[in-house]
């Protein structure tokens, strides 16, 4: 035989072996495994609560819900049990919403954040929500409602589907840096069942060092959108004389530390174009009023940070070359509560619809 | 008893072997040949034309002069060079008062097609006459492509008798003189081998019987052969084989042919790119489906795995039996269409194509999603130039498929990790197969 | 014929695989801030190194490490090369064991172990039996399939960055430079080592310019800064350095919306992987090379049972802290690969020259 053919012989050898192999191990087709798409967790005298939310492809009507419930010690092996109980096997890689029992939030997450990090089973871009009513109740109503869409909740929360700018949004992964960070904390939405459209939101939690500590409104975590320099396009903001909608936001930020006590200047650029007025107010006015609601919005965020020592916006991040790394660890205690922020609101009414601006 | 009865008892029950005896201005001869090969009445009108040409009233030397002038005097014959040259299609003239041969070239009959447009290669935009099975007309097809004085043809008798003719083609003055040698030196050593198919020449010239990838570039085209003979390549015509054949088959000959030059740069490199990816496309798209469908379903977005899982759910069998399934009948409706004539053909594709796809999902034997894989398969593994190309496409594409239905993508890499390091210690007379030649012969390149 | 392209994909591959995996954990584990500094110390480290070893080489014409010890007479040769190799067969073992760990992290969940390193190991002997020149080829047709997905995908893995983790960009502490005595340092620096000793293997069978490899060796000095910088820019330290493959962690926060598919670092990660396979073979490769000096046979007859031991052993550790035991154990034959072995070239180089001054 030629070298060459020596050369092909292994590789059949090898294909020959390999296919003895095949099934020597148990990998279950995508239709033998059950993707859940939402779990929802609840914690009771150390006892989770777990309800899964299962897509169920038919092939007669789109996809239906399955809805699984068990209570058990760890996570894992509530689920692993879940699992043993299927017909299907359990795969959680495919899970999109984390929905944390409001209670549960409030005594703290730190371990089942890590938990599902360090399982490669649950992928870190999972949404992590809160929920504003007992899960059971969430999911029992949503069910009603929702009976051919299997992605609902994710649809949700997606920028490039249902998402909109006063929702917050927080990847697991961004939970557990905000657990370990010494500058930065998450706000995560707060949904509940809602009457016609199937999901409500309810602003956002603070989340300090994997707890939560406080609440806000949706127009106040549209605020902590537009300071992160989220593209907030298509908000529209209600005030006393007009309504606009948000064309472009920019922002600068410039701190610096100033007799100790940390000092930020933050310029934000709105382009707004208007929508809808009520009387006659001039551009003045409305840019005025403007600025004037989002001032105060924002002042409400930040003394609601400062009180909760939860630093949502990240703003010891800009700190990060001004202190050294021993101050900075206390960044949340010794230097947000003093914190002194000039923010300043630029506005430009970019048009005026169709309409002229005294029609 | 003499060479002419001998060569008679040999020949003599073939029906179509003839023996006329005639007068050849006063002088008896024997015409000894096939009429298969020969329009026998012009050959001999044509024969008395040149006999009559020499003039008669000369006594002494007049025979001679008359072989002379008919044809060339064969010198020392024997019984089987004569027979060879009948073969080959000559007459032989048996001079009966002297008992000498000569040898005379008949008006043959026309035994190949005229040129034409090539059956297995479209040329959109270029020149449209392809080889036929005669060898002559083939290196004249060359020569006036080429149109070079470098041009070379050399040419060996193989076989045990010596009687089938191959040409070697080159540059003389572009060749890889390595490359030369050592094809002459493989075929003067194995002059004895019979070549009748291309296996056999490949045997001649001492290539791998097992490669799963053609050393052969095959072409019908002259334009490709010029190309070829440009790069330093050899070029081997085989008798009454339509083809010529490229010596050594690059990995770039699966994706350029010379052909794409003829349109605007940009699209040739378009078109090329489109090849590369198709050839991609047809290796790995059958591994994945079956790597995403049952080892990592988490690659998908949910919406497809939903989408996926929904169509395969009362498929019996894992995916791997379920597209080796498929892609065995797709093998069978290639292999069919090419046996079917031409005008079976179409109702074949659409059997095939139509009925039993759609009968086998609503059967549900398979998932919807399979049969557009496959058919995104099927598609892409005729973009690679040449059909010997994509024989060995189709067989690697299996690999990856086992492979993948084992360990999802690290499989499906593995797989290609190792067709990339199969064709990388490829090489043949030293030219690795993985090389990129550049045209040693124009200055414009 | 210089096959310099050859040389500097191989080059390129080999670090590249190593670089994405376990470097970035050790660096950020090693250190805490100023995260460059010793991304730097460490690249310019090798430079040195190299371009030692390359000069030492370069006084012998086209000859190969084992080539130049011979000259040195069979004992010689066998004393200095045996703790090479000792060095890399271990290395082929830590590095088949881990990267199997790897891949069934975050490949095969449910696979043994056993038939990841089966196949890995299988391919990996099959590519080295094919030879130094199939290896050196297929190392330029993966980079060509390759590339498009890694520069993808590295583009991609700023999408979650934040730059103020940048900072602060010098601190006193690493200035110090204390960290050059962490053993995570260490480590980070002796794993990033094996990739350029094959650089005097392969001389008699492929020849190559060694300053264009000189100079394709800057193009690692971004790979390395953006395989720390990555992690830490998207989580911080603080978090970065909980995790023990913190680029790999960080590629699965990329989100793209408008592919089909949902972890797009998946692709990432098999590329990087088919770089390893490559890289291992030259590594076997290398092994047998070594190996033939004292058993004289054919290159492909000691592969089969160079991978069979590879292969049990590798099998035999029981756990991933074993497999880092193996390593420290192993930390004095890499020293004598990666400064010994260059500084004896230079030496040799040296002398040998000056003999040949001497003869003419």
């Amino acid at each position: 035989m030629s070298i060459i053919g020596l050369r092909v012989l292994p590789v059949i050898g090898i294909t020959a072996i390999l296919l003895t192999l095949t099934g020597c191990w148990d990998n279950k087709d995508i239709n033998h495994r059950s993707l859940p798409i939402v779990m929802g967790i609840s914690k009771l005298d150390d006892h989770y609560h777990i309800v899964l939310q299962i897509p169920e492809p038919s092939q007669q009507q789109g996809t239906e819900f399955r809805l699984v419930k068990a209570s058990g010690a760890t996570i894992n092996e509530i689920v692993d049990r879940i699992g043993a109980n299927m017909e299907t096997q359990m795969d959680l890689l495919h899970l999109k919403v984390i929905l944390i029992d409001k209670a549960y939030a409030e005594s703290g997450l730190n371990d089942a954040i890590s938990a599902f990090l360090r399982s490669h089973d649950i992928s870190p871009k999972t949404m992590a929500v809160i929920c504003d009513e007992p899960i059971d109740q969430f999911f029992d109503n949503i069910q009603q409602y929702s009976k051919n869409n299997g992605t609902l909740i994710q649809d949700f929360f997606r920028a490039n589907a249902g998402w909109s700018p006063q929702v917050a949004t927080s990847r697991i992964w961004e939970l557990f840096r905000s657990i370990h960070s010494y500058t930065r904390d998450e706000a995560i939405p707060i949904i509940k069942s809602g009457k016609g459209t199937i999901v409500e939101t309810r602003g956002s939690a603070i989340i300090r060092n994997g707890k939560m500590v406080g609440r806000m409104t949706p127009d106040e975590t549209l605020m902590t959108n537009i300071f992160s320099g989220m593209d907030v396009k298509g908000k529209i903001e209600v005030m006393n004389s007009a309504t606009v909608q948000i064309v472009n936001n920019r922002i600068t930020n410039r701190s610096s530390i100033v007799d100790g006590r940390p000092l930020i200047k933050s310029k934000i650029t709105l382009s707004v174009a208007l929508l809808e007025k009520k009387g006659q107010p001039t551009q003045d006015e409305i840019k005025k009023e403007l600025q004037l609601t989002l001032t105060e919005r924002f002042n409400h965020v930040l003394t609601m940070m400062k009180e909760e020592e939860a630093d949502i916006l990240g703003l010891g991040q800009l700190f990060r070359n001004k202190l050294s790394r021993d101050e900075l660890q206390k960044w949340r205690t010794n230097y947000l509560p003093n914190l002194k922020a000039e923010i300043h609101f630029e506005v430009f009414i970019e048009n005026e619809g169709d309409l002229k601006m005294d029609a | 008893m003499d060479v002419v009865d001998k060569i008679i008892n040999r020949l003599g029950q073939d029906s179509d072997f003839f023996r006329y005896k005639m007068m050849l201005s006063n002088e008896p001869v024997l015409l000894l040949g096939y009429q298969s090969f020969m329009s026998v009445a012009e050959s001999i009108n044509e024969l008395h034309a040149q006999a009559a040409r020499v003039n008669p009233s000369e006594h002494d030397g007049h025979r001679s002069r008359l072989m002379d002038s008919i044809g060339q005097i064969i010198e020392d014959p024997s019984e089987d060079l004569i027979v060879s040259l009948l073969l080959r299609g000559q007459l032989v003239i048996w001079f009966e008062s002297v008992d000498a041969f000569v040898d005379f070239h008949p008006y043959s009959k026309v035994l190949s097609r005229s040129i034409d447009a090539p059956v297995t290669e479209n040329v959109l935009r270029g020149s449209i006459s392809a080889f036929v099975e005669d060898m002559e007309t083939n290196i004249g097809l060359i020569r006036k492509q080429a149109a070079s004085e470098d041009l070379r043809t050399q040419s060996y008798g193989l076989g045990p008798d010596r009687q089938k003719q191959i040409v070697l083609i080159y540059m003389q003055n572009l060749v890889i003189p390595n490359l030369l040698e050592s094809i002459v030196k493989r075929i003067e050593s194995n002059i004895g081998m019979n070549v009748q198919n291309l296996q056999q020449l490949s045997a001649v010239l001492g290539f791998s019987k097992w490669s799963t990838i053609t050393k052969f570039n095959t072409t019908e085209l002259p334009q490709e052969v010029e190309r070829a003979l440009q790069k330093g390549k050899v070029v081997i015509l085989l008798d009454r084989f339509p083809f010529a054949l490229i010596v050594p088959s690059l990995l770039t000959d699966m994706f350029a042919v010379e052909n794409d030059r003829n349109f605007l740069i940009v699209f040739t490199y378009l078109t090329r790119l489109l090849r590369i990816l198709g050839v991609l496309t047809n290796i790995i798209i059958p591994g994945l489906y079956v790597s995403l469908v049952s080892i990592n379903p988490d690659m998908l977005r949910i919406e497809i795995a939903l989408t996926i899982a929904r169509s395969r759910m009362d498929v019996p069998y894992p995916s791997l039996v379920e597209t080796l399934l498929l892609l065995l009948i797709l093998e069978l409706i290639f292999e069919a269409s090419i046996r079917l004539p031409r005008s079976i053909g179409p109702t074949l594709t659409m059997v095939g194509g139509i009925i039993l796809g759609q009968a086998v999902v609503s059967a549900k034997l398979v998932s919807n999603l399979l049969i557009i894989v496959l058919a995104a398969t099927t598609i892409s593994s005729s973009t690679v130039v040449g059909f010997h190309n994509s024989l060995s496409i189709r067989l690697f594409k299996y690999l990856i498929l086992v492979l993948s239905a084992l360990f999802g993508l690290y499989g499906l890499v593995a797989g290609m990790v190792v067709i990339c390091a199969y064709m990388a210690s490829l090489n043949s007379f030293g030219i690795p197969y993985v090389h990129i030649m550049k045209s040693r012969g124009d200055a414009n390149g | 014929m210089a096959k310099t392209t050859q040389v500097i994909s191989v080059f390129l591959i080999g670090h590249m695989g190593l670089i994405f995996f376990f470097y970035p954990g050790q660096i950020i584990e090693g250190v805490e801030i100023s995260h460059w500094v010793p991304i730097v110390t460490s690249f310019l480290f090798y430079f040195v190194i190299i371009t030692v070893y390359m000069k030492g080489l370069s006084y012998f014409d086209n000859l190969n490490v084992i080539q130049i010890f011979q000259q040195m007479g069979k004992p010689a040769a066998i004393i200095l090369l045996l703790p090479l190799a000792v060095y890399l067969v271990s290395v082929s073992i830590v590095t088949f064991r881990a990267y199997s760990e790897v891949i069934r992290i975050i490949f095969l969940t449910s696979t043994p172990i056993w038939a990841v390193m089966l196949l890995l190991i299988a391919i990996s002997s099959y590519i080295a039996f094919l030879g130094l020149e199939a290896i050196f080829r297929t190392s330029v047709l993966l980079v060509f399939l390759g590339t498009p997905i890694v520069l993808f995908i590295l583009a991609s893995s700023f999408q979650n960055v934040d730059w103020h983790y940048l900072f602060p960009l010098l601190d006193k502490k690493v200035i110090s430079f204390t960290f050059l005595f962490t053993p995570a340092y260490m480590n980070s620096l002796l794993s990033l080592g094996g990739g350029f000793l094959f650089l005097g293997f392969i001389q008699p069978y492929i020849t190559y310019k060694s300053s264009s490899v000189r100079r394709a060796y800057f193009i690692l000095l971004p790979m390395l800064l953006i395989s720390v910088y990555i992690p830490i820019l998207t989580f911080g330290r603080n978090t970065a350095v909980l995790f023990s493959l913190p680029f790999i962690e960080t590629a699965e926060t990329i989100e793209i919306n408008w592919l089909m598919f949902d972890r797009i670092s998946m692709f990432f990660m098999i590329c990087l992987i088919s770089f390893v396979m490559l890289f291992l073979a030259l590594l076997l490769w290398k092994t047998a090379l070594i190996i033939r000096v004292a058993v004289p046979v054919k290159q492909g007859t000691i592969l089969l049972p160079l991978t069979i031991i590879i292969f049990t052993i590798s099998k035999l550790i029981p756990d991933w802290h074993t497999v880092e035991r193996f390593f420290l154990i192993n930390t004095i034959f890499r020293v004598y690969a990666m400064l010994i072995i260059p500084a004896l070239m230079l030496i040799l180089g040296i002398r040998h020259s000056k003999k040949a001054g001497v003869k003419t």
